[in-house]
């Protein structure tokens, strides 16, 4: 139950997020939007491994391999990984909107940039 | 350890040195990034006779695919590997003869650029694919964005074409990632072998986790209706980049979509159950690429979102030989991609030449300029050429398999066929027009710009006036390989039909060799 309920806010939050892609022009909030967007993913992928009245993988002396329940920790290195990769594509995305807002003095992109007057 | 990983590690060295060794220099990082890829290409040579006798599967951190990741040299991996790092090679070389004021950075998204295409080609797990294909996307998205070099007035910097493929690369790639939970979730695995041999998905949840992760590599080949950023991010990135996205990135993405598409729908494995609506859907969105591609190439006006838009064409044709399946449509596609990676990297370069010279990127201001610099006109005109696919340049028999394999498919590839024959039409129209255009009466201002540039060699001697060598040797070499591929194909048979075995139905090589067998100690 508890699971059904996590895969479905998290599918709620990818929505929320493809939502704001395809109506936001302004590139902070087409950026923010992308977080949104990676931060329902992550969380589906952490509801994908999760398992009811289940332990974290930690293996310590009182809990032993074998004897109890475990929630996947396979997901959570993904969504760790995948944390890390949404930090650093951000990263590069406000750069590239920084420069793009000194050159142009705009936060969208807009038709002025796509003729190719050099 | 198996030395064998160090095909990965050495691009990845190469980017961690150049900003210990060039702070100021470019032409420092020129060099590391050189040396880098050149040992990286010679060892890979070396290791080919033994792939071309037994695939090897090298296991990384001690565990063993499924459990670990390990990565595949196979005749196909390895061959793409290695035009990948060629292409490394002689755009860094190339590099050489650029100008001074570059920023030596860029050399470090370059090489992890390379990385992660090498990556992509040579991993086993499903996750580290997205993950190389992360570590490609982002430092294509910078290199895009940093455009030029600061004294080159014909490509200012812009940002607007990187963010475009920044923001739909992004989304795509969470999307493959919503998939590859979804395959994880169903089977309990991620590596691409295990996948292959057994864990049948249902046909809808198959199709809806293959479309998923099929996205971002369709992107990545350029495919229509996800190839909206290719056009505006070649004109803003350098043509040196532009050569690399279209022979290295382009590459990667055909491997991998063999794998997702060949090796992954074979009877009984994960997307089996909807291996054929999903071939079928890629089959329409390849002719459809090779059209719309074709179409817009054919009104451009700017040399580089020319060459942009006639990737698309040539990817579209390629992306075609993958959806066929068949021995011969996949051999005769990696013989297409091959010549087209060389006939692309090749009009990259030359065009760089002349829009040094010229200041211009639009191709009507080249007019006549073929008159002053007549090796790069001949030499473009030889690249063209062979992208259209005329006998006796090596473009022709990858062309005329994927057409006549398409044939003998019938039915839906019927329509795929004539997109190809209708594609190469319309790029035979274009490529003349630029080609004439360039041997015409040159305008007023090529004439001044040309006689000026004429009058300083003119107090050079001979050899002086020749261009750089780094200009000459790849572009030679590039043209060579074209006319060679051209008159004698079977050159590249042996590998052809190794690197074909891999896609065998079902894909029992691949899975057994990676899961069980010939595992090296």
């Amino acid at each position: 139950m508890e699971s059904t309920a996590f895969i479905i806010s998290g599918l709620a939050i990818v929505f929320v997020g493809i939502f704001g892609l395809l109506t936001r022009r302004n590139l902070i909030r087409v950026l923010l939007s992308l977080n949104i967007l990676s931060t329902g993913v992550n969380l589906f992928l952490v509801a994908l491994g999760y398992a009811e009245n289940a332990k974290a993988p930690i293996i310590t002396e009182t809990v032993r391999a074998g004897s109890e329940m475990f929630t996947d920790p396979l997901p959570q290195a993904l969504v760790l990984t995948s944390i890390v990769i949404g930090l650093g594509s951000t990263a590069v995305g406000l750069a590239l909107t920084l420069r793009h807002y000194r050159r142009t003095g705009s936060l969208v992109i807009g038709k002025e940039e796509d003729t190719d007057a050099a | 350890m198996q030395h064998e990983v160090i095909l990965l590690i050495i691009p990845a060295a190469a980017a961690f040195l150049v900003p210990l060794f060039s702070f100021r220099s470019v032409t420092a990082a020129r060099t590391i990034v050189l040396a880098g890829f050149t040992a990286a290409f010679i060892y890979g040579i070396a290791l080919f006779p033994k792939i071309m006798d037994s695939s090897m599967s090298i296991v990384i951190a001690g565990l063993p695919s499924p459990l670990g990741i390990s990565l595949f040299l196979s005749p196909l991996s390895l061959g793409m590997v290695l035009v990948v790092f060629a292409a490394a090679v002689l755009t860094a070389m190339f590099s050489l003869s650029g100008p001074r004021d570059e920023k030596p950075k860029i050399y470090v998204l370059y090489s992890l650029f390379v990385f992660g295409a090498a990556g992509i080609i040579l991993t086993t797990d499903l996750f580290n694919v997205f993950v190389f294909l992360e570590i490609l996307g982002v430092s294509a998205y910078a290199l895009v964005g940093s455009g030029g070099p600061a004294s080159d007035a014909a490509s200012p910097q812009r940002s607007s074409g990187a963010l475009r493929y920044l923001i739909l690369g992004q989304t795509l790639s969470l999307l493959m990632l919503v998939g590859i939970g979804l395959v994880y979730s169903a089977s309990g695995f991620l590596s691409i072998p295990v996948l292959a041999s057994f864990p049948a998905l249902k046909q809808n949840f198959a199709l809806l986790s293959g479309v998923l992760i099929l996205l971002p590599v369709l992107m990545e080949a350029k495919m229509f209706p996800f190839n909206v950023w290719a056009g505006r991010a070649y004109r803003d990135s350098s043509p040196l980049f532009g050569a690399s996205l279209s022979a290295v990135g382009a590459g990667a993405a055909a491997v991998l979509l063999m794998r997702i598409l060949l090796i992954m729908t074979g009877a009984g494995s994960a997307f089996g159950a909807a291996a054929r609506t999903l071939r079928v859907t890629v089959l329409l969105l390849a002719s459809l690429s090779v059209l719309t591609g074709e179409l817009a190439a054919f009104r451009e006006r700017n040399i580089k979102k020319l060459l942009a838009y006639s990737s698309i064409g040539q990817m579209g044709i390629a992306v075609v030989g993958i959806a066929l399946g068949s021995r011969a449509a996949v051999a005769g596609m990696l013989f297409f991609l091959l010549a087209h990676s060389a006939a692309k990297v090749l009009m990259f370069f030359v065009s760089s030449r002349l829009i040094g010279t010229g200041g211009s990127e639009q191709w009507r201001d080249m007019k006549g300029m073929g008159r002053y610099l007549p090796l790069s006109a001949v030499l473009f005109s030889i690249a063209a050429l062979s992208l259209m696919g005329l006998p006796l340049f090596a473009g022709f028999w990858g062309k005329l398999a994927i057409i006549r394999a398409s044939i003998e498919t019938g039915g839906l590839a019927y329509f795929a066929a004539s997109a190809i024959l209708l594609g190469t039409v319309i790029e035979g129209i274009y490529f003349f027009r630029i080609g004439h255009s360039l041997f015409e009466e040159p305008s007023a201002e090529t004439k001044r710009i040309m006689e000026e540039r004429g009058a300083a060699a003119a107090a050079l001697s001979f050899w002086k006036r020749l261009p750089p060598l780094p200009y000459l040797i790849p572009v030679f070499f590039l043209a060579a390989v074209i006319l060679i591929l051209g008159i004698y194909p079977a050159m590249i048979e042996g590998w052809l039909e190794a690197a074909g075995r891999e896609f065998s139905d079902p894909a029992a090589e691949y899975i057994e060799q990676i899961l069980t067998g010939r595992v090296l100690p």
